[in-house]
């Protein structure tokens, strides 16, 4: 990621978000989406999407897929029906977020 | 036509991944994966030979990649035997198995003699445990490598033996009552049976899962 710890916390929301509008995605399909869609602003690293990949894996919000490809084993990743949920949770969360930072970066004084 | 890695060039990769430390082929897999369609991605933008492509790449990620490699992903994997074990103890069928394995014990406690009854109570169990991790270890590494969270399971046997040790010992038996009231220890044993036999359940499973994904 870009080095900054205001996109540190939003990953899980990213990856979700992202699973959410696709059937199923694989970990180097995820870094380049979300560079083509930010423009190359957020580059997610390799350190920081695996982790959080397995973790959601682990809490039963993804669910996996091996594809052999060009010599390989590939890792699918799909949210399961929990993970649609906590995606739609996290989203609406984020928004809230936003909304909130907004009044304070453009607060509106009295009769305004 | 878009250019793909040869199986030379995967074996290349994964085998510096090996020397760079990362042990468990579940891992592995990924991270092989990762890099080998970035390079493919390079390849097919420049005029680059593979060896280039991956300098370029490792020069630049190596150390990102590998620095997590082992603490994050065996907390994950403890994550995932824990939440499978759970999911599993508290099941109807476990409950039965608890109910087998109690019923059985009550049913030796009034056939054998009281000192042939404590002797199955502190021994039978370590027979059980030792056997299972025999086994396990005998067992748990394929011809292609280890797996993380198999290991991990690995490790919960030795916490399984460690517990048995700990608990059904003869003192310990005694001090719960007289050798014909062992209402507590038939308890704890009953449980403690009931998550070896899950543990191997689990470690089965995963043998299969792996074997599937990995080794065809």
């Amino acid at each position: 990621m870009k080095s900054s710890k205001l996109y540190k916390g939003s990953l899980t929301t990213i990856i979700l978000k992202l699973l959410s509008e696709h059937d199923k995605m694989y970990g180097y399909e995820i870094t380049q989406k979300v560079k083509a869609i930010t423009a190359g602003e957020l580059q997610i690293t390799e350190g920081a999407l695996y982790p959080s990949l397995h973790k959601l894996e682990a809490e039963g919000h993804l669910e996996v897929e091996f594809v052999k490809v060009n010599n390989r084993t590939r890792k699918y990743y799909k949210l399961t029906e929990q993970g649609a949920k906590e995606a739609e949770d996290k989203l609406e969360a984020l928004k809230s977020y936003m909304e909130t930072m907004k009044a304070f970066l453009y607060p509106k004084f009295g009769l305004e | 036509m878009k250019r793909a890695l040869t199986k030379e060039n995967i074996k290349f990769i994964e085998t510096y991944l090996v020397n760079s430390g990362v042990r468990y082929l579940d891992i592995r897999m990924e991270m092989l994966d990762h890099i080998a369609t970035d390079i493919e991605a390079t390849l097919n933008s420049k005029a680059i030979s593979f060896y280039d492509a991956f300098k370029a790449y490792m020069v630049i990620h190596k150390k990102e990649l590998l620095e997590n490699n082992t603490k994050l992903y065996r907390q994950v994997a403890a994550k995932k035997v824990f939440k499978a074990f759970k999911t599993k103890f508290f099941s109807f069928a476990a409950l039965s198995v608890f109910g087998i394995l109690f019923f059985g014990l009550s049913i030796l406690e009034k056939v054998l003699h009281a000192e042939q009854f404590l002797w199955v109570l502190e021994f039978f169990p370590s027979l059980i445990i030792g056997g299972a991790m025999v086994m396990y270890a005998l067992s748990f590494r394929s011809a292609h490598g280890r797996y993380s969270v198999y290991e991990t399971l690995y490790l919960c046997f030795l916490v399984a033996h460690f517990i048995s040790q700990m608990f059904l010992h003869k003192k310990i038996i005694l001090a719960f009552g007289t050798v014909h009231e062992f209402l507590v220890v038939k308890l704890i044993w009953s449980t403690w049976g009931l998550s070896v036999l899950l543990l191997l359940l689990l470690a089965y499973k995963l043998k299969q899962q792996y074997k599937f994904r990995f080794e065809n």
